[in-house]
């Protein structure tokens, strides 16, 4: 899953991203307002960790420009301004949470877990469809009620595909979610990862559609 | 010395004097009244005398024995007619046997048998007539008359008392309101006192200053609350950077990412020390906090020893310092002086190009002192000039590891030194230069020749 980190701080930027990319994400890091603004104009990513004291465009500029594009990217703020006005301006400009510095690691990323999925409309910690079942806490998935041994890559696949299941994922669509910046990506990755999971679970999970991309069919 | 209160002492003085204007007035009364009743008595003693004188011709018609009391006082009254000055004709009954005095006219006073006389007496060649009361009731007369004259003064003290008493503590309410008004105030409640309409102007110069002082405290109580909330604010990003090194080092499954993370939290804490020693300076920088006067301070040998400490740190980033300097005192405080100066070459180091020149530079120029820190840097905008010296205001790239306070404790110590802070573009519209244009010299401190530091 990939994360957007919106933080100037070079040690707390360092440590969201090495902390986020420990526990499953696949987060890239920007320093400024303006960075933050491009990237996400280009980028889907499924969540945005943002830091409110920025050099160039502060925080809240970046949220406004980010809902004033329907933008609809969870924003989860991060921030040291514990005013009660902050936190109001803050989650009325349009931010979905909004977290107060330290936090801890395993908090943020439970959080964004639980951002995600409500911005794909599910309240329950699991995401279910048919015999398959995918905790994205525990990072684990099962198949008919057997636990499925899945790598990382396959695990955030398996993932996307869950939380668009019924509609068509492009190639392109998987790779830009799956991969970050400076991440190698051989042309054929997504075939790969497809392929073991077709194993891994059974071919009818997972439809191709020829010259578009991949399907997983929602289950009655 | 003992507290006194301004009622107390308001109402004993007025309460005092008017006793002793009281009393004064009451003595004099008394005295005036003695002597007019004196004046009165004695005319009529005359009075008396001269009726008897009249009818002196028909002595043999009065009846000797039985003159007659006409008044409660006319017992103590006494008259003796004296024939030819020798032959008692006629006399009041009270009236001893010998002459009431030995004057043949006008007033005297006699003793006979005990009992003082005040005589008058009247002589026509054929008579001679005294009259005569005794001192003793005069003296009660008068002295019944000067006591009605007093009563009512002395009955009048104790209410004139109760006025001033009255009087004096509603005209000080406002005063004891005003005390009431500072004396119930929370630490905080620093909101100006309002001058009411009904204050007496006197308390106006009182509440004024009073007010001024009110403010002040209230600007710097308001500046140490921001700069304790800025202080907070800022100290939770590199705790929040260390905590969260700390649990990447401690989930890391690779030696790399350990060391990586183990690494960011030294370098978190050096940058969380740095944080809280500006602080602490910036907290120290408050007029009232600085132990010693200001003194002449050699700009020139204080540049310099700076410059040379610096000097290292700022070759490892390939940052060349030198120092462009003339003879040059200004009144400060050296050790502050340095600080200021540590803190803006530190900025220039980290702000500045790489590989590139940066310059201290001191002198006077149109008689006024110039220190100067002039680095090949990016420079600053325009629009974001006036945010420089804001605390926790970082400008440009956030990974140079500033605090934010640098500049905020450099403009702190300008002031101190009623120094005035400029920020220029060095060169076209790059790099920055930072002058602190001191005040002139006084003539005392150019006199003074390197105190040394």
């Amino acid at each position: 899953m990939r994360i957007l980190i919106v933080e100037d701080d070079a040690l707390l930027g360092d440590g969201l991203q090495a902390g986020l990319r420990q526990r499953g994400f696949e987060p890239d890091w920007v320093r400024d307002g303006n960075a933050a603004v491009l990237a996400l104009r280009g980028e889907p990513y499924a969540a945005v960790v943002l830091d409110l004291g920025l050099p160039g465009i502060d925080g809240m500029e970046v949220l406004r420009q980010l809902r004033a594009q329907r933008s609809a990217i969870p924003v989860l703020i991060l921030t040291a301004r514990d005013a009660i006005d902050d936190r109001i301006r803050g989650l009325d400009g349009g931010a979905d949470d909004y977290v107060l510095k330290p936090v801890d690691i395993d908090e943020l990323a439970a959080r964004l877990r639980a951002l995600v999925r409500r911005a794909h409309g599910e309240a329950q910690p699991e995401l279910r469809n048919g015999d398959l079942v995918l905790n994205p806490a525990a990072h684990s998935v099962q198949f008919r009620g057997q636990p499925v041994e899945l790598g990382a890559r396959e695990f955030t696949l398996l993932h996307e595909l869950l939380l668009g299941a019924g509609r068509v994922l492009t190639r392109e669509q998987l790779e830009s979610r799956l991969y970050g910046w400076g991440d190698e990506v051989e042309s054929n990755a997504i075939e790969v990862h497809i392929h073991h999971l077709r194993r891994k679970l059974e071919p009818e999970v997972i439809r191709t559609v020829r010259g578009v991309g991949y399907l997983m069919p929602r289950a009655n | 010395m003992r507290a006194r209160s301004i009622r107390t002492q308001l109402l004993l003085s007025l309460l005092g004097a008017a006793a002793l204007i009281w009393a004064i007035t009451a003595a004099l009364a008394y005295r005036d009244a003695l002597h007019e009743v004196d004046e009165l008595l004695d005319a009529h003693l005359a009075q008396a005398a001269t009726l008897l004188i009249v009818q002196g011709g028909e002595l043999d018609e009065i009846d000797t024995e039985h003159a007659p009391l006409l008044h409660k006082y006319s017992r103590r009254v006494a008259f003796q007619i004296w024939e030819h000055g020798t032959e008692l004709r006629l006399h009041s009954g009270n009236a001893p046997d010998r002459r009431l005095s030995e004057r043949d006219d006008g007033f005297s006073d006699s003793r006979i048998n005990g009992v003082r006389w005040r005589v008058f007496s009247v002589w026509n060649d054929e008579v001679l007539i005294q009259v005569a009361e005794e001192s003793g009731a005069r003296a009660a007369i008068a002295r019944s008359a000067g006591r009605n004259l007093i009563l009512p003064i002395l009955f009048g003290l104790p209410i004139l008392g109760l006025l001033i008493a009255w009087s004096v503590r509603r005209n000080l309410r406002p005063l004891l309101q005003l005390s009431q008004d500072v004396g119930q105030r929370a630490p905080d409640h620093l909101e100006p006192i309002v001058i009411r309409d009904d204050m007496p102007t006197e308390l106006r110069p009182l509440i004024e200053p009073l007010n001024t002082l009110l403010a002040q405290l209230s600007t710097s109580l308001e500046s140490e609350r921001r700069f304790t909330a800025d202080a907070a604010h800022e100290l939770r990003t590199p705790i929040a950077a260390l905590k969260i090194q700390a649990q990447v080092a401690r989930d890391a499954i690779d030696d790399t990412t350990r060391r990586h993370a183990l690494d960011q939290i030294l370098l978190g804490c050096d940058r969380a020390a740095r944080l809280i020693e500006q602080l602490l300076t910036l907290g120290r920088l408050q007029p009232s906090h600085l132990d010693s006067r200001a003194s002449p301070v050699a700009l020139r040998s204080l540049a310099a020893s700076v410059v040379a400490d610096m000097a290292p740190a700022a070759l490892q980033r390939q940052v060349e310092l030198s120092l462009e300097a003339d003879d040059c005192v200004v009144d400060g405080y050296p050790a502050l002086l340095a600080i200021l100066l540590r803190n803006l070459i530190d900025n220039a180091v980290r702000y500045g190009a790489d590989g590139a020149q940066v310059t201290v530079r001191v002198g006077i120029v149109d008689g006024t002192p110039l220190l100067q820190v002039i680095d090949h840097g990016p420079g600053v905008a325009a629009a974001d000039r006036a945010r420089l010296g804001q605390r926790f205001q970082r400008l440009g790239r956030a990974d140079t590891g500033g605090t934010g306070l640098g500049l905020s404790i450099v403009r702190r110590i300008a002031e101190l030194h009623r120094a005035e802070l400029r920020f220029t573009p060095a060169d076209a519209d790059t790099g920055l230069c930072v002058t602190l244009h001191f005040a002139a010299l006084s003539p005392t401190s150019q006199t003074t020749k390197n105190p040394g530091i």
